[in-house]
């Protein structure tokens, strides 16, 4: 009986392997990506030229909101308030840079190790180092999330999502949203999945620039 | 998770074989778009081209390479950290290597036995 569980679970998971393995097919083999919600289709695709040079203008007229309000702070500036408040973000990123020298000697020391008990042990010790440094990184974004380069990418990433966000009306894809700020107030489940599936198409406006 | 499961599809002969034909076949495609390619069509190039590779050090019988290594994360990142660390290295670096200076920088390098 215990054996038949197994071979059904083996089974599930070969089935598991191989569905994702045609939704990541199908999400590669072009530059849309359209998924169904219910009886709605719906899609995302790459901006066209006009559209990122719509994307640009909402990112200035943005930048020039954001700087003239005196509770938006640049990464710097909330670099100096976490100093004074006993937090050093530098600290943080120099220890990330020392975590990363560390990982590399141990990756260095296991492409040339082929004894099994000692790849485990260096990659449990690597896997360590990792997670320690992800925990650090985790830290240091939540704590300048609020500055004017974060938002302002994340801003302009909603913006882009808001402009090639479609849905199927016939033969048609139509736009869903008239305006931004409707985008913005929408509480629409839909926007979620719009925004996970841009993060496939496009890369972070800020990495792009 | 994403990611994973493009390395597998990279990694599988299928599409290894597939992208070694359109490199051979100019009218073959692998998108249906030409230009303008999505992320995730980036990073399915990049792990073909990587995995491509892999295979070929393995058919080669490089050191330190084998299967169980190319289907190891950890492992493969080791390896490919070695590979391009070992390419850099300068001549100078190299102490089994003698190079003829007859013939300059970059001429025929012969190997100690």
């Amino acid at each position: 009986m215990d054996n038949k569980v197994e071979i059904a679970k083996d089974a599930l998971k070969a089935i598991q392997e191989i569905e994702d393995q045609v939704k990541v097919e199908n999400l590669i083999k072009d530059n849309k990506i359209e998924w169904k919600d219910g009886d709605q289709t719906y899609r995302v695709r790459k901006p066209s030229f006009a559209e990122r040079q719509e994307a640009d203008g909402a990112r200035r007229k943005k930048y020039l909101e954001m700087i003239t309000d005196t509770t938006y702070l640049f990464k710097k500036q909330w670099i100096e308030l976490y100093k004074n408040k006993g937090v050093s973000i530098p600290e943080k990123e120099n220890k990330i840079q020392s975590l990363q020298l560390d990982i590399k000697t141990l990756l260095r020391r296991l492409a040339t190790t082929e004894l099994p008990k000692d790849v485990e042990m260096l990659k449990v010790e690597i896997l360590k180092l990792r997670a320690e440094q992800i925990q650090i990184s985790m830290e240091v974004t939540d704590l300048l999330s609020h500055c004017i380069e974060d938002q302002l990418m994340l801003y302009v990433n909603s913006f882009i999502t808001y402009l090639v966000f479609e849905k199927k009306d016939g033969d048609n894809w139509v736009k869903i949203y008239k305006s931004f700020s409707e985008f913005q107030t929408s509480s629409d489940k839909c926007i979620e999945s719009a925004f996970s599936y841009m993060s496939y198409l496009i890369y972070s406006y800020e990495e792009k620039k | 998770m994403i990611f994973d499961t493009l390395q597998n599809i990279c990694k599988s002969s299928e599409h290894q074989i597939y992208y070694h034909r359109v490199k051979e076949i100019g009218s073959l495609r692998l998108f249906e778009n030409d230009r303008d390619l999505s992320k995730l069509q980036i990073m399915y190039l990049y792990y073909l081209e990587l995995f491509a590779v892999l295979f070929q050090d393995l058919n080669m019988s490089e050191k330190y390479i084998s299967e169980e290594v190319i289907n190891d994360p950890i492992r493969r990142e080791a390896y490919l950290l070695y590979r391009r660390e070992k390419r850099n290295q300068k001549p100078d670096d190299d102490k089994d290597r003698h190079v003829d200076s007859n013939y300059g920088d970059g001429s025929v390098v012969f190997r100690k036995k």
